[in-house]
């Protein structure tokens, strides 16, 4: 078994709900505030780390390569590298997975990898017709060819603009949108509405007893803005976000007849998160904390349309080569991209037929008890700012094991485009 | 080449002439009568066989020219001796502007006072776009007139209310408002700026020309309508027996066109009126105290310090923090909890947006600016253990900041701590 990475410590934004229109951070803004505030604390200086790694899925125009602009911004100085990677939903996951390659074979000793993304900043684009016209108006020379290229306008055109983020959140390959390929997961394992908001109701009542019991400020750096704001608490949870409310909702994604509502799938929200990976030797050699080591990482795909099973194809494998059963992990993290699709994951692990035809087993993996998943809730009620989600359940789940005493702990992500990612850890050094 | 100590002179092959300014046995160059006589003999050289464009620059890293020699001042005996000073420097500029073939000074890093009024006396001004390019004629601020065509010259490039502006509160532009006023013809980065100066005097352009509304402004029937309002501002701050340098540049910029020289003796404005008064003296006193001042922050370790941690984000507190990180310092805030924080944070961002204005610079201020808070009690657990840590910070410096000003830490002599209580 490769060596063990050691995660020294991690640090979050607040999740903020994108209230339809751009938040008051950039995705670089979220990264800065919550990773300087992490360097801060650290027995070593922004300039000891030997990279930091960026998982974004949208960074803004004026930001492509964010993980250098953040680095910058943060004080790493200019001789660490800063990188950024993308695997839609699991970018930050992804981010985590490159320090550790990076790591282990030891190009690296000291890595901040994390994730972000501000999807209220999602950018309106202009329509293949519209750029066209503006190409034929740009090459217009005389005054006539300009007032001819205008009167060829087309309003509707110009004023209808392509929604950024609706493009992120189809499937390319089959033209689905998220939200319908979590129909599809809800029709394969025949999961009622009322299953998923009664799903959704629990995330939210999960957020809302750990925030009251302080569990997130472990891992939370407030924010402020340049108008005297501050932002210290996850802002898409909701206390009327009940069985009975939810239910009132209509279905977003497949209109009139659907099961899918904007209440029981995650928030679109701007967020980041960073954790400190280290190896053994800069343990040693910064005498740093251990909060946890990440045993091992796995990634899988499948059929694009039924994106929302990916954690079973990721985490199975990783099960198996560890000699695990679902009831030997402590305390799980799967990524709420939609209720439909985390009891997806559970109904095919049940399922004999699922596991021998999807996963070569012999029969059913078992049934995961939900007491231990995602105990503090999840994305339906914090909020998914994709890039993030995946270090934010990592980081989350070693502050649960350290909380409970729990020893392994598995986190995993369905990833847009028919993948799924999970990462083993345990809490403490040893 | 003629024996020159502060200048130097040069020519390439396209038959530019380099002018370097580099004053001897000085870290800055300031102008005295020392440098007014090698540049009159430098300008006689090249009238001998003339350049096709003279360029002037500095020799020294951190900037163009400061100004006149203050000393020169506070050693004057006799109001003649004052006058020959003026003289000497009005001569020598309009020498410089009379030469038959283009001129131009290229101007990186400040350019004060009588360097200002040199760079006006050339055809042609290139300023370096950086943020230590600073144009100024700050005299007012001791009590004194640019007597040396400052007063003159800067109102036919920038038009009379701008250049008044400047004038009387001595207010210093940067590289881009330069450029932006009409005093600078081109402003552009270190990597272009020979190529620029060159390039300018080998094809020169025809003359910048005030557009025609400003240009009303130097009319001899509208200038005194201007001077009225300006003397209204000066009268709001300053009266006349208090302080008269202000009114006296009203004066001669109205009544002689900028020419200290032309006031009679008898007048208010002369030169020999403004050295009766004890004010330029004490306002020369307090210049050189200030300097004075800025040279012990210069000496002082604590300014190379990289790290600030300021306890209490009242007004006080707050706003020498965001003074820190402004000056590029990084910088944590720290208060008892995130409510008392947000005004601070506020005012900062003020600040940075007012003083920086490039959305950038401004951006990497408030990144350097981190407020704090002490009660966030999960998370004080683990800040407590990093306090028990040995600082790593591996700077030159003597203090710590960053682990031995923790809350509850025994506070260090250098920390700023602001006091609440005192703020009424």
């Amino acid at each position: 078994m490769a060596q063990p990475v050691f995660v020294v410590d991690g640090a979050r934004t607040p999740f903020l709900k994108a209230r339809n229109k751009p938040g008051p951070f950039a995705a670089s803004d979220l990264a800065v505030q919550a990773g300087r505030a992490l360097l801060l604390r650290q027995r070593f200086e922004p300039t000891d780390l030997d990279e930091v790694i960026l998982g974004c899925a949208s960074p803004s125009p004026d930001e492509v390569n964010i993980g250098r602009v953040v680095a910058l911004r943060m004080g790493c100085g200019k001789k660490v590298p800063g990188w950024t990677v993308m695997r839609n939903c699991a970018s930050g996951m992804q981010a985590l997975d490159s320090a550790i390659a990076n790591i282990r074979g030891e190009r690296s000793h000291l890595v901040l990898a994390g994730g972000v993304d501000a999807l209220s900043r999602a950018p309106l684009l202009y329509s293949e017709k519209m750029v066209l016209w503006f190409a034929d108006f740009a090459g217009a020379k005389s005054i006539g060819a300009k007032a001819a290229a205008l009167l060829k306008l087309n309003p509707a055109a110009a004023l209808t603009p392509i929604i950024g983020i609706m493009k992120g959140l189809t499937d390319p390959m089959v033209g689905l949108l998220m939200g319908q390929t979590a129909e599809n997961v809800a029709f394969r394992f025949g999961i009622t509405r009322c299953e998923m908001d009664e799903f959704s109701a629990r995330s939210h009542q999960r957020v809302l007893a750990a925030q009251k019991e302080g569990r997130f400020a472990r891992e939370i750096e407030p924010l402020f803005d340049n108008k005297g704001n501050l932002y210290d608490a996850d802002d898409g949870v909701r206390e009327d976000s009940t069985v009975e409310n939810l239910a009132k909702l209509k279905p977003f994604f497949d209109r009139k007849y659907g099961n899918v509502t904007a209440g029981n799938s995650s928030q679109i929200t701007d967020g980041a998160a960073w954790l400190v990976l280290a190896s053994e030797a800069a343990l040693d050699k910064y005498q740093l904390p251990v909060l946890g080591r990440i045993l091992d990482s796995e990634w899988a795909g499948l059929d694009p349309a039924q994106m929302g099973l990916g954690p079973v194809h990721a985490a199975t494998p990783l099960l198996r080569r560890h000699g695990l059963k679902l009831d030997e992990i402590d305390t799980w993290e799967i990524n709420e991209a939609f209720a439909a699709q985390v009891l997806g994951c559970l109904r095919a692990w049940a399922s004999d037929d699922y596991c021998r035809s999807e996963l070569g087993l012999d029969g059913a993996l078992g049934k995961l008890d939900e007491s231990k998943l995602n105990v503090d809730g999840g994305a339906i009620a914090l909020g998914h700012p994709v890039g993030a989600s995946g270090a934010r359940i990592v980081l989350h789940i070693l502050n649960v094991l350290k909380r409970t005493g729990g020893r392994r702990g598995l986190a995993a992500i369905c990833i847009g485009g028919g993948l799924g990612g999970a990462m083993l850890v345990e809490a403490g050094r040893a | 080449m003629s024996a020159m100590t502060h200048w130097t002179l040069e020519r390439d092959n396209d038959g530019i002439a380099w002018l370097v300014f580099d004053k001897a046995g000085s870290s800055t160059n300031t102008i005295s009568a020392e440098v007014f006589n090698e540049l009159h003999a430098a300008l006689g050289e090249l009238a001998a066989s003339p350049p096709k464009g003279l360029v002037i620059r500095s020799g020294k890293e951190n900037g163009f020219i400061a100004g006149a020699d203050i000393d020169q001042f506070t050693q004057l005996k006799t109001v003649d001796d004052a006058i020959a000073l003026v003289k000497r420097g009005w001569d020598a500029f309009n020498e410089l502007a009379a030469t038959p073939y283009p001129t131009l000074a290229l101007i990186r890093g400040f350019c004060l006072g009588g360097g200002l009024e040199l760079a006006l006396a050339c055809r042609y001004r290139v300023v370096v776009d950086e943020p230590g390019t600073r144009l100024g004629l700050p005299e007012v601020m001791l009590g004194i007139v640019p007597g040396w065509g400052g007063m003159k010259r800067l109102p036919r490039v920038a038009g009379a209310p701008a250049a008044l502006d400047m004038l009387l509160t001595g207010r210093t532009i940067d590289a881009r408002r330069a450029k932006k006023m009409g005093v600078a013809d081109e402003c552009v980065p270190p990597r272009i700026m020979m190529n620029t100066a060159k390039g300018m005097l080998l094809a020169p352009p025809p003359a910048r020309t005030l557009p025609f509304p400003l240009s009303l402004t130097l009319h001899p029937w509208v200038r005194p309508i201007i001077a009225a309002q300006a003397r209204k501002a000066v009268a709001a701050r300053a009266r006349r027996e208090h302080y008269p340098a202000p009114y006296a540049i009203l004066d001669i910029w109205v009544k002689h066109d900028g020419d200290a020289l032309a006031v009679p003796a008898s007048d208010p404005s002369s030169i020999a009126k403004l050295l009766s008064t004890p004010t330029a003296l004490n306002l020369i006193r307090v210049f050189k105290l200030q300097e004075r001042l800025k040279s012990f922050g210069r000496e002082d370790s604590a300014t190379a310090a990289a790290h600030v941690h300021v306890v209490g984000a009242g007004t006080m507190g707050g706003d020498i923090a965001a003074w820190c990180a402004l000056r590029g310092l990084s910088v944590t805030l720290q208060d008892q909890n995130a409510e008392r924080l947000k005004p601070a944070m506020q005012r900062a961002a003020k600040l940075f947006a007012d003083r920086l204005k490039d959305p950038r610079r401004t951006r990497d201020a408030l990144d350097r600016l981190l407020p704090e808070t002490a009660s966030r009690a999960p998370m004080s657990s683990s800040r407590r253990s990093s306090r028990t840590w040995k600082p790593s910070r591996s700077s030159s410096l003597t203090w710590k900041p960053r682990q031995s000003l923790r809350p509850c830490s025994r506070p260090t002599p250098r920390a700023f701590h602001s006091s609440r209580s005192r703020r009424r």
